[in-house]
């Protein structure tokens, strides 16, 4: 391993690191106008999932979170192993998908859709390991690359976060990838939210990277942004 | 895979992490935020609601909730040594779709008094107009515009301004409502056909008293 590869994983670690002190800390310092995130008195609830060693074969779903019977906002990290998003694109998807909404117990009222990704490219070690930042929830921003009828909209109420491999192959994570979940406060809630269901939309997360050339994958919501 | 098989492997997958541990965690975790959403319901006890939709900059359609009411409900006109009347116009912007608050908003409220409906009738015009009505510090998406309530009667509010959505959009704010113990006629006639609910009526501090003298 050469030293410069030594020192972009460390820098990616402590990048890691700082992400979840902050959070602990009580303030989310993302630029997006949709988050809140906490104040005063009020403690985020983190939860840091090592994903070391787990395999996810092809359909594997890895529950992450379950907030029922109440809708949050919050703040995810994941560290995933990671392919471009299209053959010689310098922005990258994970080769693991996020899905999040609200897995009822009645499938009718279930609601599962991809999360908008951002590709943070700068503390990424590609493709052994790349960092994606998301926001539960997303209230203008597409999550979903499926095109037509059978798109969802990025899911507005949130109690249900998890990893799903919809690539052909298998997902073995290493010792750095990981899922940090911050949530920050409680809207509501779920009862009643989603009905005449199920809605599901398994696609690949839709990347969006601040950091390129491209200022089409830049999404909304961004200050001084567009 | 179907759908059903996609949330049975979920609910196997979800079954299988879940250690005794984690289950005490979860249901502490849970307890505690059903704690939070009974104090974040009591910000809507007795207010009513706006609600109006709009495109955003990529043409999908949202819809922007405005609650509006006052402080500390049921209100009371200021009494001395019985009730400081201290019940601030108070109104929430929200996304209603996912229930995000939205702060940024410059809002000013009309304020509008009538005793009884004789009085409306004679005279609709408000009593104050353009009064400011600022962000309340430490809680994103909630303005108030302070006061003091002197009198019992029926307070109506003309709400408008501008809000300016998560993507950049702005959308134009004027809607107005009375508080909701006002005779049915008075009403129909101030309330904006988007607003729904109500607020309470302010009333006199001793008609609350029991037992009552003889």
């Amino acid at each position: 391993m050469t030293i410069l590869k030594q020192n972009r994983i460390s820098m990616i670690a402590g990048t890691a690191i700082l992400t979840i002190a902050l959070a602990f800390g009580g303030y989310s310092f993302a630029s997006h106008s949709f988050e809140a995130g906490v104040s005063g008195d009020n403690i985020p609830d983190n939860t840091h999932i090592l994903l070391n060693d787990i395999k996810l074969k092809k359909g594997d779903v890895l529950p992450l979170y379950d907030a029922s019977p109440n809708y949050v906002t919050g703040h995810i990290l994941l560290s995933s192993p990671c392919e471009p998003v299209s053959k010689g694109d310098d922005t990258y998807q994970p080769t693991v998908s996020l899905v999040a909404g609200h897995v009822d117990e009645s499938a009718g009222s279930t609601y599962l859709s991809p999360v908008p990704l951002y590709y943070i490219s700068f503390v990424s070690n590609a493709p052994d390991t790349c960092i994606f930042h998301a926001h539960i929830p997303d209230p203008i921003n597409d999550g979903s690359t499926t095109i037509g009828e059978n798109k969802l909209e990025t899911a507005p109420k949130v109690t249900d976060i998890a990893l799903i491999n919809l690539s052909d192959k298998n997902i073995k994570f290493g010792g750095t990838h990981v899922v940090d979940i911050n949530i920050q406060s409680v809207l509501g809630s779920i009862s009643g939210a989603y009905q005449d269901g199920p809605h599901v939309d398994l696609s690949r997360n839709m990347i969006y990277d601040l950091n390129d050339d491209d200022n089409t994958n830049d999404g909304f919501g961004h200050s001084g942004g567009n | 895979m179907t759908t059903i098989q996609m949330t049975a492997l979920a609910i196997q997958e979800e079954t299988k992490m879940f250690s005794k541990n984690t289950s005490i965690l979860m249901f502490t975790a849970v307890a505690t935020v059903m704690l939070m959403t009974v104090g974040l319901s009591e910000d809507a006890f007795a207010h009513g609601r706006n609600t109006q939709s709009f495109d955003m900059k990529d043409g999908k359609e949202r819809t922007l909730s405005i609650v509006l009411g006052h402080t500390d409900e049921p209100t009371r006109p200021q009494e001395d040594g019985k009730w400081t009347g201290e019940h601030p116009v108070e109104i929430f912007v929200r996304d209603a779709r996912t229930d995000l608050s939205i702060s940024g908003a410059t809002l000013f409220v009309d304020k509008f008094f009538w005793a009884d409906e004789d009085a409306y009738n004679a005279d609709k015009n408000p009593l104050e107009e353009d009064v400011r009505a600022g962000a309340a510090f430490g809680t994103p998406g909630k303005y108030q515009a302070r006061q003091i309530l002197a009198e019992p009667g029926f307070y109506g509010y003309r709400v408008h301004g501008e809000v300016t959505y998560f993507d950049g959009t702005a959308i134009d704010v004027d809607f107005q409502a009375l508080c909701r113990d006002a005779p049915a006629a008075m009403i129909a006639d101030f309330n904006s056909a988007s607003f729904s609910g109500g607020f309470g009526c302010t009333t006199d501090i001793d008609d609350g008293k029991f037992p009552t003298s003889p």
